[in-house]
């Protein structure tokens, strides 16, 4: 196993993201502590509903009304997100934290080229990028991501792919942006089995490549396969972390002995 | 999707056919003063009425003016003002309703009860009571029709923008770091436009046949201009005697609501997937017409 640096380079800090109705309130994420290592991949686990996507889009500061982040820190790389503006914030996504989505095809735009959204993963935070300068480069990481025809793709719209093809894009949206952070929502979860594969052993190499990786899924194959570290999630609390092999040789609590039964391992989906 | 739209744009037989019919008549509109050979205003009380000859292809009306060459010159007042006018529809609608999308709260409720309002009124009262305020013009005309007609076309862009803003791609673009701008001009926007350009395509046509309409009636453009509409009033009194003179433009017209109607049809097969197609002509069955 790789070392661990001892200073985690996202660090999540009692969290609370609750949204408002008119007479109550659902508390989607209820202070959570997290850590994240560069050259890691931390699994987010949890059922539908307990709060992992909305725990994803709080340090993303995607969080919309009736959503609020009442409490909490989140450190990235020296500082702290809450108290960023968003102007600010919205240098920090793609260019240190990039995320890729669940439903790749769903989640890149129809009517734009798949060079042109690379390119705006790239210009987006650096104006002064042309396109012709980085069209080699954009070839590069399509061939490194496994898509082995790249100037067709580069010239295809997203519905002309395959979803594993979308997603392996996606992953190429976030290396290109050459973040740090990599948030992936439930990457595997619409892709069948060999593409699922294929794609988690991506996420993987670019963790061998120094990126922190938050992998969020209800998979507990995926985790065991791929991750690192991991949280297990329920009700917006965490309620069982530590490093993947210790958690599998010994689950303390008992909804992660139950998430363990195969059974409901299935149940989850 | 834009080389498929393309593809089957060019396959759908009666849409190019209409768009061909639109090309000319603007192509000839565009050129009116190389291809008439007269002054469509120039009174020839010595020749009026004549049969159609090498020099009057469709003879002369009741002033001596030669028809044709009103008949062409009029494709300026009729097609090019309906296409400026829904332009300027345009103008006012697109943006309004992605505002009231994208913004929701205050401004979508502004907006749309502006819509509401504009579109409750019938075209043909409020063009009335202005022309009976103002004074009878083609200018007051189309001022009605874009204060009416820009509310089905923020609607229509609203509800789109309504959808795409919670589209996995806008949120993936905020993920990325996309401005705002950005967000509304690379990825809200162009997803907007089909059903837009298919509805504004027919709204083309609509807007021709209120204006000759209204021209007929005397309300919209005056005398001597030889708008189809004016023609078309023109012959009235002599629709036993000199048929033509009510036949040419009537035609004119027929051919060119007809072309847009076509091209537009084709337009709506080839943007607008067909189980969308139901929600766009229920967003847009206002009681306007």
């Amino acid at each position: 196993m790789i070392l661990m640096s001892n200073t985690p380079v996202l660090q999540i800090k009692n969290l609370k993201t609750y949204f408002y109705s008119r007479d109550s309130v659902v508390k989607a994420v209820d202070g959570v502590n997290m850590e994240v290592h560069s050259g890691r991949i931390t699994a987010l686990i949890g059922g539908s509903g307990s709060g992992k996507s909305v725990m994803s889009r709080s340090v993303m500061g995607l969080i919309d009304k009736p959503g609020k982040i009442v409490d909490g820190e989140i450190w990235l790389n020296g500082r702290d997100l809450r108290l960023l503006s968003e102007k600010e914030m919205r240098k920090v996504r793609g260019k240190e934290i990039a995320m890729i989505f669940q439903e790749p095809a769903a989640a890149m735009n129809p009517v734009v080229k798949i060079k042109d959204h690379l390119f705006e993963a790239v210009h987006t935070h650096d104006r002064k990028a042309r396109r012709k300068d980085k069209m080699p480069a954009f070839r590069e990481v399509l061939l490194g991501v496994g898509l082995r025809d790249p100037d067709k793709i580069l010239e295809s719209y997203p519905f002309e792919l395959s979803g594993g093809m979308c997603q392996r894009v996606m992953v190429a949206m976030g290396i290109v942006a050459n973040a740090g952070v990599l948030i992936a929502d439930e990457p595997t979860s619409s892709l069948d089995l060999t593409t699922q594969i294929s794609i988690l052993e991506e996420l993987m190499s670019l963790r061998d490549a120094g990126i922190a990786i938050i992998l969020i899924t209800h998979d507990l194959g995926v985790v065991a396969q791929t991750a690192d570290d991991m949280y297990v999630m329920k009700d917006g609390k965490i309620i069982e972390s530590g490093t993947v092999r210790e958690v599998f040789a010994a689950p303390k609590h008992p909804y992660t002995r139950y998430l363990m039964e195969p059974v409901h391992v299935e149940e989850l989906r | 999707m834009i080389k498929n739209t393309g593809r089957k744009l060019l396959r759908n037989k009666s849409a190019m056919f209409g768009l061909m019919i639109i090309l000319i008549l603007l192509l000839m509109g565009l050129f009116a003063g190389r291809i008439a050979s007269h002054d469509p205003t120039l009174v020839d009380i010595t020749n009026k009425l004549a049969p159609s000859s090498k020099e009057y292809p469709l003879g002369t009306d009741q002033m001596g003016r030669c028809i044709l060459c009103r008949l062409i010159y009029g494709i300026e007042i009729s097609m090019f003002t309906a296409i400026k006018v829904t332009f300027i529809i345009l103008l006012v609608g697109v943006p309004l309703g992605m505002i009231a999308g994208y913004c929701g709260g205050i401004a979508d409720n502004l907006v749309m009860r502006l819509a509401d309002i504009a579109s409750t009124f019938p075209s043909t009262l409020l063009a009335l009571a202005v022309v009976g305020i103002f004074g009878p013009s083609l200018d007051h005309l189309v001022l009605v029709f874009i204060f009416l007609w820009w509310a089905p076309f923020a609607r229509m862009v609203r509800s789109s923008v309504i959808k795409l803003k919670e589209t996995e791609f806008v949120m993936a673009a905020e993920a990325a770091g996309c401005s705002r701008r950005d967000i509304i001009m690379k990825h809200i926007f162009p997803n907007t436009l089909s059903p837009v350009i298919v509805y504004a395509t027919l709204r083309i046509a609509a807007v021709i046949t209120h204006i000759a309409g209204f021209s007929f009636i005397g309300l919209g453009s005056q005398p001597p201009a030889p708008d189809w509409g004016v023609m078309l009033n023109d012959g009235r009194q002599y629709i036993d005697t000199h048929p033509g003179m009510l036949f040419w433009p009537g035609l004119a017209i027929v051919i060119v609501v007809f072309a847009f109607n076509l091209f537009g049809e084709g337009l709506n097969d080839a943007l607008i997937p067909a189980e969308e197609e139901m929600a766009v002509v229920k967003e847009t069955g206002d009681s306007n017409e």
